[in-house]
C-alpha cells in the first residue's frame, strides 16, 4: 500500500518532496497558502510570466525545480491556496480554504512551511512605507510593481544585498544600503568560500549590480529612526560600535519613500510545536526550532520537517532535505528502508550538508549583537497587532513576568493576527537580555496556526 | 530557610488575589503571602469568557455578583488602576430556545425584582433587535439585564496584583506548595523550590486543585476539575452587544471592548486536568456558535484555549474554614472572576472573625454532610 | 501631478477602476489591492488603536498589517486580497 504523503508548503523543501515521494510512489498531497507554487524564494509572478528577477544562476536553479514539479503536478494533489491550521498527533491536520475546511489523516506530514521575515523595532519602524525586504522583492516579482521610487535598506545577512541589486535592476533608486556587517568579510569567509561556492558567486554578483548602480554601500550601519507623516520620508542612520549600539555624531538622514528592512527571519515551526514535536530556542537560525534526526523526523510520529522552517538553512539545502524528506516519508515505517537511503541518496545528503556549513557561516551575520535591543525607546510599538510599546513590555517584565506567556497576558503582546510571529523574538530578546535564553518557552501552541473564519471552520469535511 | 507568615494564600489567582488585598486593607499590620506554582494568569482566570452577571436564579449569588459588579465598576478608583479594567457594561442576555427554561427565566426575573436586579424578560423579536446577527428561529424568548457585562480579566489580575503589593503582600510566583504539615498551632508548608513558609493561617485559592494539598492533611472535600476550551476571534466593530448566553448551545459569547468575541463552548470530557486542545473542538464550537449567532460567520479565529474548571457538587463556591482549624479555602466552582470581589470582602472577615461568617457559612463545606446543598438552577 | 505609476512594464490585459478612499485607482488583473495602490503611490492603508499610521509591511499576508476594509468587510489584507473592477476599499481605523 503506498502511503499518503501531505506535504504543507510549497517552496523549494515542499516542491522536492513532492517530486520525490512521487517518484517513489506515493500518494502525495500539497498545500500552499499562495495562489501559486514557489514558495517565497522560488515566487512566480501573478500576472507576467515573463517577469525575470534575479539573477541567471538563479533563475535557472528556479526554473529546474519548477519544470521538475510541473511535470508531476498532475499526478500529484496540489491544493494553492489553502492553510494548513492545525496538527494533531495522528498525524491529524486540519486545512482549510477561504470557505471550507478538512480533515485529513495522511500517513505523513512533512511540514515544509518556510521562514517570515524579522525586524528589530526602533522609533518609527510602524510607519507606511517601511517595509521588509521580502516584501519588496515579492512585490516586484510576483506583481511587476516598484515598492517606491527612493529606497533605503538596511539590515543583515544575503537577502538585503540581493533584494537591493534586484530593486535596482529594476529601475529603482536604491538611495543607500546600510548593513549590520560587511559583507565582503562574509563572502570571503574561507569555509563559505569552499562549502558554498555557489551561493558566493550569487552574492558577488549582486555586490557587482550594486556597484554598476553606483550605489552607496556603508557596513556596521544601523537605523535610528524612520520620519514622516502618513509616510516614510527620511530615515537616520548611524554607525554601530560592533555591538548595535549606534555611535554618537555619526549620524547621517537619508531622505527616501520606502524603508525596507530585514533582520533575520522567524521559522513558521507553529504546526511542529503544536504537534507535541520537542523544539528548541535558536535566535540566530530564527526562533523555536523542531528539533530533527538526519532523516527530517522529529519527536513526533508520522511528523517530518524539511527546509527553512526545521532552522534557517537557505533554499540549496531546502531543496535537498526536502528530497530526504519526501524519501523518508514514502518509506516512514519501514527503517531498514529507511536507514538506508542515506547510502541511496548520498548525493542529496552530501549536497545538504555542504550548504548547511556555508549556512553555519552565515549565521553568524545573523546573530543579533545585544544593542540592537537598545534601537527602540519607551514609546516604540514591539507588537504591532495589539499597539503594545516597548515600556508595557518592560513593565511587566519589571512586575516579575518574565515567561512568554505571562507576558502575553498581562500585555496583550502576541494576541493579534500574526499569531505573535511579528514580535515574539523581540519580546524574548528583551526578557533575556544578559541571561541564557536556550530554555526559554514559546507561548503555548495551541489552534489555530493561521487567522480562519469561523464559516471555514464550520463548513468542514472529515474523510 | 523558612520564611513566617501570619497569613499564607496559596494561589495568586483573582480569588487568590483579591483576598490578599481585602486581608492587606483590613489588617495592615498582618505579614501577608501568596504563592502561586504558575506564572501571571496561568490558571483559570486567563481562560474565561471575561463576562460578569447578576442575572441568577439564587439569591445567593445575586448577591456575590451584585457587590462585585459594583466592585468592578469603581475598580480603577478603588485598586488605584488609572488605566481600568476594559469594564463594559452592554447586559447579558440569555436566551431559552425552549418552554422549561423561559419559565425559569420567569421565576429568576421575580426573584431579580425582589433583589434590584433590572433584568427584563424579552419576546424573541425583542431578542433579535438586541443582537441582530442572532438566529431568531426556534427561540422562546430572552432575559436581559442591562447592569450585566464583561471586563478584561488580565487587567483586573493586573490590577489586583499590583494594588496587593503596594499593601505589602508579598506575591511570589513559580513557587510549588507540595504538602502542609501541622506543627503545634501552626503550619509548615513545603514548597518545591525548597523556600518552606511557617504561616499561622493558609487560604487555599487552587480552585479545582485544591484536593492534592488538601489530602497531605486528610481533608477530604468533593471538589473536581473540567476541562474547557474556548476561542477568540479578531477584533472586529461591535457586533454582539451584550454577551449572549444559550442554553441549548451550551455557550457563552462575549465581545470584549478591543472588539475580540469570546466564546467558551461547552463539550462533554471527562473530569480531570487536561488542557490539551481536542481536535474536534473547533468544528464543534464553530457549529454551536454559527445555529446561533449566524451573522459571526466571516469573523476570524485567532487562537484557542484549553483550562480546567473547578466542580463541586452542586456548583456554588466553597468558602470557609475547613474542619482543620485555621485552614481556610475559596473554591470558585466555575464562577471565580465575577465573584472574585465580592469573595475577597467576605474572607477577609471570615480569617478573623470567631465562628461562621454570616455570609460565608451557606457555603461551609459543612452542606456536603448536611446535604443542604445550594444547586442554581441555570448554568452554562 | 499626475498619479505616480509604478509598474515595472506595462501590463497586458484591460485595466479596470477600482475605489479607494473615494478615489478611482486603476488595476490590471491579477494585481493584489496592496501592489495597485502602491503602483499608484498609496501606502497609509489603516490607521492603529494607537491612532498611528500602518501600511504594507511584510508583503507575504503574515504581519497582517496591511489590514484595511474591502466592501465593507473590515480586517480584509491588501496584499492578499486580488482586486476586482468596482471594488470599494478604504482606511481601516481601528478595528473597523
Amino acid at each position: 500500500m503506498p502511503l499518503h504523503v501531505v506535504i504543507v508548503g510549497a517552496g523549494p523543501a515542499g516542491m522536492a518532496a513532492a517530486i520525490e515521494a512521487r517518484r517513489r510512489g506515493s500518494k502525495v498531497t500539497l498545500l500552499d497558502e499562495m495562489a501559486r507554487s514557489g514558495g517565497q524564494i522560488f515566487r512566480q509572478s501573478a500576472i507576467d510570466s515573463e517577469l525575470r528577477v534575479g539573477l541567471p544562476s538563479e533563475l535557472k536553479r528556479k526554473a529546474d525545480l519548477l519544470s521538475g514539479f510541473n511535470a508531476i503536478s498532475d499526478q500529484i494533489d496540489y491544493r494553492a491556496n489553502h492553510t494548513a491550521y492545525a496538527l494533531f498527533e495522528g498525524p491529524e491536520l486540519h486545512v482549510s480554504d477561504d470557505n471550507c475546511s478538512e480533515v485529513l489523516k495522511p500517513d505523513v506530514v512533512i511540514i515544509a512551511t518556510g521562514v517570515c521575515e524579522r525586524a528589530v523595532p526602533f522609533p518609527g519602524w510602524t510607519l507606511p512605507g517601511v517595509v521588509n525586504v521580502g516584501g519588496a522583492q515579492t512585490l516586484l516579482k510576483s506583481q511587476g510593481v516598484k515598492i517606491g521610487e527612493r529606497v533605503v535598506i538596511a539590515g543583515s545577512g544575503a537577502l538585503p544585498i540581493a533584494v537591493a541589486a534586484q530593486l535596482s535592476k529594476a529601475g529603482v533608486h536604491v538611495v543607500a544600503v546600510a548593513m549590520l556587517y560587511p559583507m565582503r568579510s562574509l563572502l570571503v569567509h574561507p569555509y563559505a568560500l569552499w562549502a558554498g561556492r555557489r551561493v558566493v558567486l550569487e552574492g558577488f554578483s549582486y555586490l557587482n549590480v550594486l556597484r554598476q548602480h553606483d550605489i552607496l554601500m556603508l557596513s556596521r550601519y544601523v537605523p535610528l529612526r524612520a520620519d514622516g507623516s502618513d509616510h516614510v520620508e527620511s530615515v537616520q542612520i548611524a554607525q554601530h560600535d560592533g555591538t548595535g549600539r549606534p555611535v554618537p555624531g555619526t549620524e547621517k538622514r537619508v531622505g527616501c519613500d520606502i524603508l525596507a528592512l530585514n533582520y533575520g527571519f522567524t521559522v513558521n515551526s507553529e504546526l511542529a510545536a503544536m504537534a507535541g514535536v520537542d523544539m528548541t530556542y535558536r535566535p540566530e537560525q530564527g526562533g523555536w526550532i523542531p528539533i530533527t534526526d538526519q532523516f527530517c523526523r522529529t519527536s513526533c510520529s508520522g511528523v517530518l520537517v524539511a527546509g527553512d522552517s526545521g532552522g534557517l538553512r537557505g533554499a540549496w539545502v531546502a531543496q535537498a532535505e526536502g528530497r530526504i524528506a519526501g524519501a523518508v516519508a514514502s518509506r516512514y515505517y519501514d527503517e531498514r528502508a529507511v536507514s538506508n537511503l542515506s547510502q541511496e541518496m548520498s548525493q542529496s545528503f552530501k549536497e545538504r550538508s555542504r550548504h548547511q556549513s556555508f549556512q553555519k557561516a552565515m549565521q553568524q551575520f545573523l546573530q543579533l549583537p545585544t544593542g540592537v535591543w537598545g534601537w527602540a525607546d519607551e514609546e516604540t510599538v514591539v507588537c504591532r497587532c495589539e499597539c503594545v510599546t516597548q515600556k508595557q513590555i518592560q513593565t511587566a517584565i519589571d512586575n516579575g513576568h518574565t515567561s512568554l506567556n505571562a507576558i502575553k497576558r498581562n500585555t496583550r503582546a502576541g494576541m493579534g493576527w500574526c499569531g505573535g510571529r511579528m514580535c515574539m523574538q523581540n519580546v524574548a530578546a528583551q526578557v533575556s537580555v544578559g541571561k541564557p535564553s536556550e530554555d526559554l518557552q514559546p507561548m503555548t501552541p495551541r489552534p489555530v496556526a493561521r487567522p480562519i473564519s469561523l464559516q471555514a471552520i464550520r463548513n468542514q469535511t472529515i474523510p | 530557610m523558612t520564611q513566617t507568615a501570619d497569613i499564607l494564600i496559596i494561589g495568586a489567582g483573582p480569588y487568590g488575589l483579591s483576598c490578599a488585598w481585602w486581608t492587606a486593607l483590613r489588617e495592615p499590620k498582618a505579614k501577608i503571602v501568596v504563592v502561586d506554582e504558575g506564572d501571571f494568569a496561568c490558571g483559570g482566570i486567563g481562560r474565561n469568557a471575561s463576562s460578569m452577571r447578576m442575572q441568577w436564579g439564587l439569591e445567593l449569588n445575586i448577591k456575590l455578583c451584585k457587590e462585585s459588579i459594583a466592585f468592578f465598576e469603581e475598580a480603577g478608583k478603588r485598586l488605584d488602576y488609572p488605566r481600568g479594567i476594559d469594564l463594559r457594561q452592554q447586559g447579558y442576555l440569555l436566551l431559552a430556545h425552549d418552554e422549561s427554561t423561559f419559565a425559569q427565566f420567569k421565576a429568576n426575573h421575580e426573584l431579580h425584582k425582589k433583589n434590584d436586579v433590572p433584568s427584563k424578560l424579552l419576546t424573541p423579536e425583542e431578542c433579535g433587535k438586541l443582537v441582530p446577527v442572532l438566529n431568531t428561529e426556534g427561540l422562546v424568548g430572552g432575559s436581559f439585564c442591562h447592569k450585566d457585562g464583561n471586563a478584561s480579566p488580565f487587567l483586573w489580575l493586573d490590577a489586583l496584583l499590583q494594588a496587593a503589593r503596594r499593601l505589602n503582600v508579598e506575591v511570589r510566583m513559580n513557587t510549588r506548595v507540595d504538602r502542609l504539615i501541622t506543627q503545634g498551632d501552626r503550619f509548615l508548608v513545603v514548597t518545591r523550590e525548597q523556600q518552606d513558609i511557617s504561616a499561622a493561617k493558609i487560604l487555599l485559592c487552587t480552585d479545582w486543585a485544591a484536593p492534592q494539598l488538601l489530602q497531605t492533611v486528610g481533608i477530604d472535600l468533593p471538589i473536581t476539575g473540567m476541562p474547557k476550551q474556548g476561542l477568540v476571534t479578531e477584533a472586529w466593530p461591535e457586533i454582539v452587544a451584550p454577551v449572549v448566553i444559550s442554553f441549548k448551545h451550551d455557550f457563552a459569547v462575549s465581545q470584549v471592548l478591543r472588539g475580540n468575541i469570546l466564546a467558551v463552548v461547552a463539550q462533554d470530557r471527562p473530569d480531570g486536568d487536561d488542557t490539551r486542545s481536542t481536535p474536534d473542538y473547533l468544528s464543534f464550537a464553530s457549529r454551536q456558535i454559527l445555529d446561533c449567532l449566524p451573522g459571526l460567520a466571516a469573523i476570524k479565529v485567532l487562537r484557542t484555549w484549553g483550562g480546567v474548571i473547578s466542580k463541586t457538587p452542586d456548583m456554588q463556591a466553597i468558602l470557609g474554614e475547613t474542619e482543620l482549624e485555621n485552614l481556610y479555602i475559596a473554591v470558585s466552582a466555575y464562577k471565580g472572576f465575577m465573584t472574585s470581589p465580592a469573595v475577597g470582602r467576605i474572607m477577609s472577615e471570615a480569617l478573623f472573625d470567631s465562628g461562621a461568617h454570616p455570609e460565608a457559612a451557606p457555603f461551609g463545606t459543612e452542606r456536603f454532610k448536611t446535604g443542604n446543598l445550594i444547586p442554581e438552577p441555570l448554568t452554562v | 501631478m499626475n498619479a505616480p505609476d509604478r509598474r515595472i512594464r506595462k501590463k497586458t490585459g484591460d485595466s479596470f477602476l477600482f475605489e479607494f478612499e473615494g478615489r478611482s485607482i486603476t488595476a490590471w488583473p491579477g494585481e493584489t489591492v496592496a501592489a495597485a495602490l502602491i503602483a499608484s503611490g498609496h501606502y497609509n492603508l489603516r490607521t492603529a488603536e494607537d491612532q498611528s499610521n500602518r501600511g504594507l509591511f511584510c508583503g507575504i499576508g503574515m504581519c497582517w498589517e496591511c489590514r484595511c476594509v474591502v466592501d465593507g468587510n473590515p480586517n480584509t489584507r491588501a496584499c492578499m486580497t486580488e482586486v476586482k473592477p468596482g471594488m470599494i476599499v478604504r482606511r481601516q481605523h481601528g478595528v473597523g
